[in-house]
């Protein structure tokens, strides 16, 4: 008898196990919490993840863009390679990180950075989700109204329970790694939206001409050289100028599935209407690109929609050529900043984020939170 | 090492099944509408059931019964909705200011029970026993900086006032529902009544919408009573209208502009010809004997 029992329960756990791996743990997405799920898909993302698999296979091709599932770096040509093989001691631990120095940049006035340097190399990366928060955030009126506004959304149904609002939009961390060392780069780096945060890792010998950072709320750059020039054009400034940086889709993306009729909730007419408006602004962007920087922008980008790592120049062949991971902590930074900027763990009482939208939403309480409660008790 | 084998398998069975047990009581239709309608319409005379029917014998929908019959407390079917137009300048308080643009829409938000403030009283003192403040909110992107004014939804629950007469046989009699625009064009009305919501009675339930001119009040809570006394007159215009009462209303308000909104009344009446109520199931009385 008991012998059956351990068989069944020794059976019943080798079914689960073999149905996560099999299956991902989103076959559970039924059943478990999302904690539980989220804790599971990390694990299926590293632990069991094969060991022999080639960077190709950690770059997924999905209707969301090029997604880096594993510890890859985009290269030339948008091609995947081992972080390891290009960066030395790289880690995606940064939330704690805090600079030695902080300086503050503005953005250009006009639409035209200063051009490359003739015979210089021009490196361009693009950045989409990176998810490496920093503990550095800067913010304005409007993310404070909208921070109050969900705080009182939460406090209307939950009461003092509602959950304490989170600190201002963070800096979000993105990795360069320059290993062209045969000559100067001049990097413009790109950027989505959000603010951004480019940590510049340099192989021994490379040398930056110049660093543009294009688009995003806020951008800034860290350990890179105070007597390189860095200039700006956030996103504001590249819509006044007429300035719309667009790329072709990857072959797996929601709009060329849609245009070939494989998406059920986008017709093929609006899906061919979207990509032809897209080819447009993305040739737009090249000529501009062209113009500002000699290159195009679509054959010279390096970035996938989502990951942590851009590479500027070859693979290195040998181990002492390749770039040594300069963390931020303690680190040079120089960036642009809202109208309020934050250090998280070194804010006066009372004057960091969440205490800000409390006490904004207090004051328009008339200073009493139990105001914001309303309904009938049917 | 065989007990911690059986005992972390039990562990991930009881997690599992747990787990799907859990969902299959959280998917279970939730209770049928109307089956409780007796233990919770309210003041009932003793012996009714609390049930209603159409003139075409259809079963009325709990939300209506709800509306009509459950007087002794406030039910969430028996709303007024008002969507007024107001100065952000009469949010403020003693020495206030308004805050700067960015917080202006959070502002009016958060404040915008104080318009509601004066609408309950005027409930209070034409039609309503009592009255609170489901909601009050301001309307998304409706803050204009430049007039300095917004929009803003308010949703009043209240009950009626008790009446002298009590209810009649609800066994005895049909329930109709009418939908009176204020202020509302004829042609608009019409096309409303051709296409009601699905949510609303059927059709054969209600009669047909009739149509208010649009009058201008100063101030919502005066036309809020403007609505009320609409939707009173209706009530009393015909006398074949048993125990009408106002199940709801909606209203539109702007400074300078014509009140425009809906009220919703519901009566009752005796049976159409043809229908008579179902004999009791109560066993019939013995036959004396001999």
């Amino acid at each position: 008898m008991r012998g059956l029992i351990s068989l069944g329960v020794v059976g019943a756990t080798v079914l689960v196990a073999g149905a996560l791996v099999v299956m991902r743990p989103q076959a559970l997405s039924g059943v478990l919490p999302p904690a539980a799920l989220s804790a599971l898909s990390e694990l299926s993302g590293s632990d069991l993840r094969k060991a022999d698999a080639t960077p190709a296979e950690l770059l997924i091709d999905s209707v969301n863009g090029l997604l880096a599932t594993g510890p890859i770096a985009a290269h030339a040509g948008n091609r995947p390679v081992f972080i390891d093989a290009v960066v030395t001691g790289y880690t995606s631990r940064v939330n704690a990180d805090i600079p030695a120095e902080i300086t503050t940049i503005r953005p250009i006035l006009g639409c035209r950075p200063t051009p490359p340097q003739p015979g210089t190399v021009v490196g361009h990366a693009t950045a989409g989700a990176s998810d490496l928060a920093l503990a550095l955030s800067t913010y304005n009126d409007g993310h404070l109204a909208a921070a109050v506004q969900g705080f009182v959304d939460q406090y209307r149904s939950l009461g003092p329970d509602a959950p304490v609002v989170d600190g201002g939009p963070a800096y979000e961390a993105y990795d360069i790694a320059i290993t062209e060392t045969r000559t100067p780069v001049y990097l413009v780096l790109e950027n989505r939206s959000g603010n951004r945060m480019w940590n510049l890792h340099l192989s021994p010998g490379a040398r930056i001409e110049r660093v543009i950072l294009l688009g995003g709320d806020q951008a800034g750059v860290a350990n890179l050289d105070p007597v390189v020039p860095v200039e700006v054009i956030l996103n504001d400034g590249l819509t006044a100028c007429g300035i719309q940086p667009a790329y072709s889709l990857n072959a797996g993306h929601l709009l060329l599935q849609a245009a070939h009729g494989k998406v059920a909730d986008l017709s093929q007419q609006e899906a061919e209407a979207q990509l032809a408006a897209l080819r447009t602004s993305a040739d737009a962007y090249d000529v501009w690109f062209r113009d500002s920087f000699g290159v195009m922008a679509g054959e010279s980008r390096v970035g996938f929609d989502e990951g942590t790592l851009s590479v500027i120049g070859p693979v290195p062949e040998a181990a002492a050529a390749k770039a040594a991971y300069a963390p931020i902590s303690g680190a040079r930074i120089r960036t642009t900043q809202d109208q309020f900027f934050e250090i998280k763990g070194q804010v006066a009482e009372g004057e960091d984020f969440a205490a800000r939208v409390r006490r904004i939403a207090t004051q328009f309480a008339f200073g009493n939170l139990a105001t914001l409660r309303q309904g009938v008790d049917f | 090492m065989l007990r911690v084998l059986i005992g972390s398998g039990l562990l991930l069975m009881a997690v599992g099944f747990g787990a799907a047990g859990w969902q299959y009581l959280s998917n279970l239709p939730a209770q049928p509408a109307g089956q409780d309608l007796a233990a919770q319409a309210g003041v009932l005379p003793s012996g009714q059931t609390g049930w209603l029917v159409s003139p075409t014998g259809g079963l009325i929908p709990a939300e209506d019964v709800h509306g009509y019959l459950a007087q002794d407390r406030l039910v969430p079917g028996r709303v007024a909705t008002i969507v007024q137009t107001a100065p952000l300048t009469d949010l403020l308080g003693e020495g206030d200011s308004l805050p700067a643009e960015p917080y202006l829409q959070v502002f009016a938000d958060i404040r915008a029970a104080r318009l509601a403030d004066a609408l309950c009283p005027a409930l209070l003192a034409s039609v309503a026993q009592d009255c609170a403040v489901q909601s009050a909110r301001v309307v998304p992107g409706s803050v204009d900086p430049v007039r300095g004014t917004a929009r803003f939804q308010i949703d009043l629950a209240f009950r009626l006032k008790p009446e002298a007469a009590a209810l009649p046989d609800l066994g005895e009699r049909v329930f109709q529902t009418e939908t009176l625009a204020i202020g509302v064009t004829a042609a608009s009305a019409e096309a409303e009544a051709e296409d009601p919501p699905l949510e609303e009675a059927p059709a054969e339930q209600t009669a047909a919408d009739s149509v208010a001119p649009a009058p201008q009040d100063a101030t919502a809570a005066a036309a809020l009573t403007t609505i009320f006394s609409a939707a009173q007159a209706a009530c009393a215009a015909d006398d074949n209208r048993e125990t009408c009462r106002i199940m709801s209303l909606s209203l539109d308000w702007a400074p300078g502009s014509p009140t425009t909104g809906q009220a919703r009344i519901g009566w009752l009446s005796g049976l159409p010809e043809g229908m008579y109520p179902a004999p009791s199931l109560d066993p019939a009385a013995a036959e004396p004997q001999g």
